[in-house]
């Protein structure tokens, strides 16, 4: 069974028509990176699955269960903005400690464990003290890693994690992201940076017009890509790399 | 609280009541409040103690004002951190709790001591009703003496050193509440 399947989600806002019926099944350990042009829905169809935006029709399935009214997908699903959206006024541990110990109700010392050992992982052991304004673009993305991997979610979505980010800091972020991918996390990871989601990545789909034109692997899409939006888009992107 | 209701949605009703509180008393002097209070309301039978009168005037005027910087400041705390809190499992009381709120407090302090300031300036108003405040015990003392100058000058002084020690507690609170940034 997929973990998480979506099947003809649409999703408008007013007249325009963003999701034009998506479907898509992510298997657990999957590494799904979603690309297309701005506009063509990819954040909408990642705020969907987070439970951000309510789909107009259409179904999402985590484990083969409805998750997105009953409350049943709290805690399962992460998310990566691409603004962060770290607690400011918590410093780098606490944002890991707050959610563990206001949500999970865990003891304070367990909670301060695991912010240790998630801090070390995403390379922050030193930044554990520091309020999230006093670290780089870098580092708050790998902080908002970490923060969402202390709620152990099955599946983290990635919503441009590094757009914002200058690249030196998305190759730190995306190292993360690889590391994690070695480690079997479930992830989704809507990106423009196709050299660096290349060479992890076990999906990719291309998303034009709110609607999945190609789903395959890297190969497929960036090798021998037969699809004209798709191509046209690589090119784009090539472009823009340059 | 009316400034954290008014920033949720709520029932049309429940809006209305709160919002025509905010704006009658925001829209309409303060000493026509006074009066209202004072000498309007016995005509309808509620007669009410002149301390009394203006200590719910000023209450309520005040709390007009600083309902909107309350609901000014929870509205200015950014979608993403009620999205991030709502991913991570916090329900609607814990995000105004530990995320919001003290989000929103930095943002509130410097228009909320600004209100407090106002607010002890504005007890002079009560000299209006038949109520012994430092205005009027000031006008009393005149009436007596016929020394103005010291008397207005003491008065100005004594009223600087209440509103100037808010704005001292006030850079000490936004120190504190500003610490992350």
């Amino acid at each position: 069974m997929a973990m998480i399947d979506i099947k003809d989600l649409k999703k408008s806002f007013g007249s325009n028509h963003v999701l034009n019926g998506v479907n898509l099944s992510v298997n657990r350990g999957d590494i799904v990176a979603i690309i297309g042009s701005s506009g063509s829905g990819k954040s909408t169809l990642v705020r969907c699955i987070a439970g951000l935006e309510k789909p107009d029709t259409g179904q999402i399935l985590l484990n083969g269960e409805e998750y997105l009214d009953d409350g049943k997908g709290v805690g399962k699903i992460g998310m990566v903005f691409q603004n962060f959206n770290l607690f400011p006024h918590y410093t780098a541990r606490e944002n890991i400690t707050k959610p563990l110990t206001i949500v999970k109700k865990m003891e304070a010392s367990a909670a301060d464990e695991i912010a240790e050992k998630l801090l070390r992982k995403v390379k922050l052991e030193n930044a554990a003290n520091q309020y999230p304004a006093t670290l780089s673009g870098g580092q708050k993305q790998r902080l908002a890693i970490a923060r969402s991997l202390a709620m152990e979610p099955e599946i983290i979505v990635f919503d441009e994690p590094t757009s914002s980010l200058d690249p030196s800091l998305a190759h730190e972020v995306f190292q993360t992201i690889k590391e994690l991918a070695a480690e079997g996390q479930t992830m989704l990871i809507v990106t423009h940076q196709i050299n660096a989601i290349k060479n992890f990545a076990t999906r990719v789909v291309f998303l034009n017009d709110g609607i999945i034109e190609v789903d395959g692997t890297c190969g497929e899409v960036f090798e021998n890509p037969t699809n004209e939006n798709l191509k046209d888009f690589l090119q784009m992107v090539e472009f823009d790399d340059l | 609280m009316v400034g954290a209701l008014r920033s949720h949605k709520l029932p049309k009703i429940i809006s209305f009541i709160l919002g025509f509180y905010v704006e009658f008393f925001r829209c309409t002097p303060l000493i026509v409040q006074l009066f209202f209070v004072y000498y309007g309301m016995p005509t309808i039978g509620v007669k009410i103690d002149p301390v009394f009168a203006s200590i719910v005037t000023m209450g309520l005027n005040s709390g007009a004002y600083m309902s909107e910087n309350v609901r000014g400041s929870i509205l200015s705390v950014d979608k993403g951190q009620y999205e991030a809190a709502k991913l991570l499992g916090f329900n609607s009381f814990q995000v105004n709790r530990y995320i919001v709120l003290p989000q929103a407090i930095r943002v509130a302090i410097p228009a909320f001591m600004n209100g407090f300031s106002t607010m002890i300036k504005e007890t002079s108003m009560a000299s209006v009703l038949p109520v012994i405040e430092l205005t009027k015990l000031g006008n009393q003392i005149y009436a007596k003496t016929y020394h103005p100058f010291e008397i207005y000058i003491s008065l100005g002084v004594l009223y600087f050193v209440m509103t100037y020690s808010m704005t001292f507690v006030a850079r000490k609170l936004e120190r504190k509440a500003t610490k992350w940034q």
